[in-house]
């Protein structure tokens, strides 16, 4: 339950020995090597060579035959699981090579044909356009003295035009017709007028549209040109199906490249020994517990090798590894999402849990959402089967769901509404419930003192993180007279509203406290300064903390009251609305299943966002920000994987 | 009948601008998600969290909007009396939304895109990244907070 103690270590063996070294290393991957090369590693480009080669064939394939991924399972979809044997087996089943000629001449087929395609297309629209043409479309364009023009006006400026050029056209030619509002006209004009037509053109918003130069009439051409097509996309067709036995292939595909990708790990790894004439080197770290389980299995395969090993030493800085039981091992998401404890230093995880489990509870507080929560993630794990965070993610949701489920059963929420809720307030007319949307102040004053209790909690894990770390002074001075200020000033209050005597104690403790506070807090400070540096933290503008602090950081818990009511008055609000349509005769009842259906799955998802976010800040800042400073360095546990399958572990 | 209109004038103008104030945040937020996604389409899931981040202030709008209409008991189906007095205490009970939600998820929304953009060039930091704008959400659940308890224990009807 903290942080798993852990040594360096060094194996060396005979250079004879090394392979059979490496083959056993690789498999173990509970260790956190030591790069010991004395020149930097360079990547293996022979592999990645190949790697990109294969790359390129999936990603033609998956350019022709995309495939369709579902919002969750590309969400949290992991790799299928295969053995080393059948990875080899489906690798030896094709050639690659062959796979990779195939691809790129299906590729560059691929693309003649779509430009061709498009080409025709163009082809077909600007013959379309002069389809009332009914002349072959091989006259010629090009002349000595004259200009050649096609194209449209709109009918107004159209008779401007015509205005404006009149005394051309004597010596010019013109033929025009009128189609849907638009005069399509040619025209051949002398080229010394070419100045004063472009003008007038340009006034008249002419548009040019080319004719094609093509044998036929327009109406036989289109024909044409649609025989074309149709052929050209048989051949596409054609094309795609021979591509289709490149998409069976695929698996076998992927196969070779978790080969060459797991060859070039091989050799990344190897990279990292220390190699002598005669010597190979390996260094890491390793976990205490499974050191001896480690050294037998070596000893059983190496009969001769050199094993040194040491605790960390005071000025480095070894890779964290948690450790905790299964039922907070969730929580080190959280964790580590905010940054890994630095080797010898406290786990936040097993002691903040229990609060996170709180605050997610109360933020969702639902019945109904607690058990969408609760099958959506186990369903997600079973159908998608996640790796890494996601599935890190799906096995905290899982456990946040129960506190959701029992808050929701407090204060009896069922997707927002209060069904079986006795007139006397209590459900089943049994069980007693707190009701936030008519218990405001109640509610209210939970959710703060959930605060209250929770920032001491934090005071006290910031003096046993602080005794751990052999900080006396912060220990003594920064926590526990802090514990000691704030508790007796609360229980002042706290006797002084229910008129208890015996106050007297408190008030010395209180000044004992403060006193003790103004000389500490200003410690770096010298003389006068000191003191005035104390004061000033007090209120909490200078130093780490203070009663402003306090005060702010419990006020931010009112944050899960408001979102226990929003999660349940907006699932009323769905339920009011959908009652209003239930009436409407025939399609009331599907209207009302549609709104009531989608709008609860709205706040589901919200719901449980807003919970997440905002236990995760109550966590982060209020909990964490006192106690708990980040900086250890991540335990990489080497293990060679496939990147398209998952490797199961070899016996 | 003037002092129910001034209540409703109240209501729904926290609605309106609380809405509206999402609206831009979200689209801000929006503007910076399509960037980030079309560089790294595989960051969908965090993109669309981070862009759906500003929107809970519409959401509280309209739930104060809700509440106010419940307290005059309008969903009830009767239209209360309200004098004038009455009418601006229903309006002041709006006011925290009017702009503590406006005002919140604008600023959300850059506070977003801003995480977005971290999230672009280190998708490893997408956790510290949604607790970037949700901080900024804090005071969009205070002002949520004093328009219930203002509600609740300010007005008489």
């Amino acid at each position: 339950m903290a942080i798993e103690p852990i040594k360096r270590f060094w194996i060396a063996v005979s250079k004879d020995n090394g392979e059979k070294l490496v083959s056993l290393l690789k498999e173990y991957s509970l260790i956190h090597w030591e790069d010991l090369s004395p020149q930097e590693s360079s990547s293996s480009s022979e592999y990645m060579e190949l790697l990109n080669k294969i790359e390129e064939v999936v990603r033609i394939i998956s350019r022709i035959f995309p495939e369709k991924k579902g919002f969750l399972e590309g969400f949290f979809g992991g790799r299928p699981e295969i053995s080393r044997e059948e990875l080899e087996k489906l690798r030896k089943e094709i050639s690659w090579e062959d796979l990779y000629k195939k691809a790129k001449s299906v590729e560059r087929s691929l693309n003649l044909l779509e430009e061709k395609e498009k080409y025709l297309q163009n082809l077909y629209q600007e013959t379309l356009y002069w389809e009332d043409l009914d002349e072959p479309l091989d006259f010629p364009r090009n002349f000595k003295r004259f200009s050649f023009y096609s194209g449209s006006f709109i009918r107004e400026n159209f008779e401007r035009f015509k205005e404006e050029t009149k005394d051309i056209w004597d010596r010019g030619w013109i033929k025009y017709w009128e189609k849907e509002k638009e005069i399509k006209c040619i025209f051949i004009i002398p080229k010394e007028d070419k100045d004063k037509i472009e003008e007038a053109l340009l006034k008249c918003k002419f548009e040019f549209h080319r004719i094609p130069y093509l044998k036929g009439k327009p109406k036989e051409s289109l024909e044409k040109i649609k025989k074309h097509l149709e052929r050209l996309r048989k051949d596409l067709d054609e094309i795609l199906k021979s591509a289709k036995e490149l998409y069976n292939k695929k698996s076998n595909l992927l196969a070779w490249y978790d080969y060459f990708y797991i060859k070039s790990q091989e050799k990344g790894f190897k990279n990292f020994s220390f190699d002598s004439k005669y010597f190979v080197v390996y260094s890491g770290w390793i976990p205490k517990r499974t050191k001896e389980k480690f050294i037998n299995k070596i000893r059983e395969k190496v009969e001769d090798f050199v094993w040194e090993e040491r605790d960390p030493l005071p000025d480095e800085d070894p890779p964290v590894l948690l450790k905790n039981p299964k039922i907070f091992k969730p929580f080190e998401f959280l964790t580590k999402l905010y940054g890994l404890p630095p080797y010898g230093t406290l786990d936040p995880t097993p002691f903040t849990a229990p609060f996170y489990l709180l605050f997610f509870g109360i933020c969702v507080g639902d019945f109904g959402y607690g058990l969408l929560l609760l099958l959506f993630s186990l369903l997600v794990k079973k159908r998608f089967k996640p790796e890494g965070s996601a599935k890190e993610l799906m096995d905290l949701l899982s456990i946040l769901s129960i506190p959701s489920i029992i808050v929701g059963i407090i204060t009896w929420s069922f997707f927002g509404n209060q069904i079986f809720l006795g007139p006397d307030g209590k459900f089943l007319g049994i069980f007693p419930i707190i009701n936030p949307s008519t218990d405001l102040i109640k509610a209210l004053s939970i959710a703060l003192s959930i605060g209250i209790i929770s920032q001491f909690y934090a005071l006290i894990l910031r003096f046993i993180s602080s005794w751990k770390k052999r900080d006396y002074k912060s220990a003594l001075f920064d926590s526990l007279l802090w514990i000691v200020f704030l508790g007796s000033i609360l229980l002042y209050l706290y006797s002084k509203l229910q008129n208890v005597s015996s106050i007297n104690f408190i008030k010395y403790l209180i000044l004992i406290s403060l006193l003790g506070l103004i000389f500490t807090q200003g410690r770096e400070y010298k003389g006068i300064a000191r003191i005035i540096v104390g004061m000033i933290s007090i209120y909490g503008i200078l130093g780490g903390y203070g009663i402003t602090s306090f005060i702010g950081d419990i006020l931010s818990y009112s944050r899960l009251f408001a979102l226990n009511l929003v999660s349940s008055i907006f699932g009323f609000v769905i339920t009011q609305l959908s009652e209003m349509v239930r009436n409407i005769p025939f399609i009331g009842l599907i209207l009302f299943s549609i709104i009531w259906i989608s709008g609860q799955l709205l706040n589901f998802i919200l719901s449980v966002l807003g919970a997440f976010v905002h236990s995760t800040r109550l966590q982060f800042l209020e909990i964490f920000g006192r106690f708990y400073s980040a900086g250890g360095k991540i335990f990489k546990s080497f293990k060679i994987d496939g990147k398209y399958f998952k490797l199961k572990e070899s016996k | 009948m003037l002092g129910l209109a001034i209540a409703l004038i109240g209501a729904a103008l926290g609605a309106a601008l609380a809405a509206a104030g999402s609206g831009k945040g979200v689209g801000i937020a929006g503007e910076a998600a399509a960037g980030v996604l079309s560089e790294k389409p595989e960051l969908f899931g965090t993109v669309l969290i981070l862009q759906a981040l500003p929107g809970t202030q519409g959401f509280y709008g309209f739930i104060s909007a809700f509440l106010i209409l419940l307290r005059l008991g309008i969903l009830g189906g009767r239209l209360p009396e309200l004098t004038i007095e009455q009418g601006l205490l229903v309006f002041a009970v709006s006011i925290p939304i009017m702009f503590g939600e406006f005002v919140s998820a604008i600023w959300q929304g850059r506070a977003s895109a801003a995480a977005l953009q971290m999230v672009a060039q280190k998708p490893e930091t997408s956790g510290q990244a949604i607790i970037i704008p949700a901080l900024v959400e804090t005071y969009a659940i205070l002002s949520l907070i004093t328009s219930i308890i203002f509600l609740f224990y300010g007005v008489k009807i």
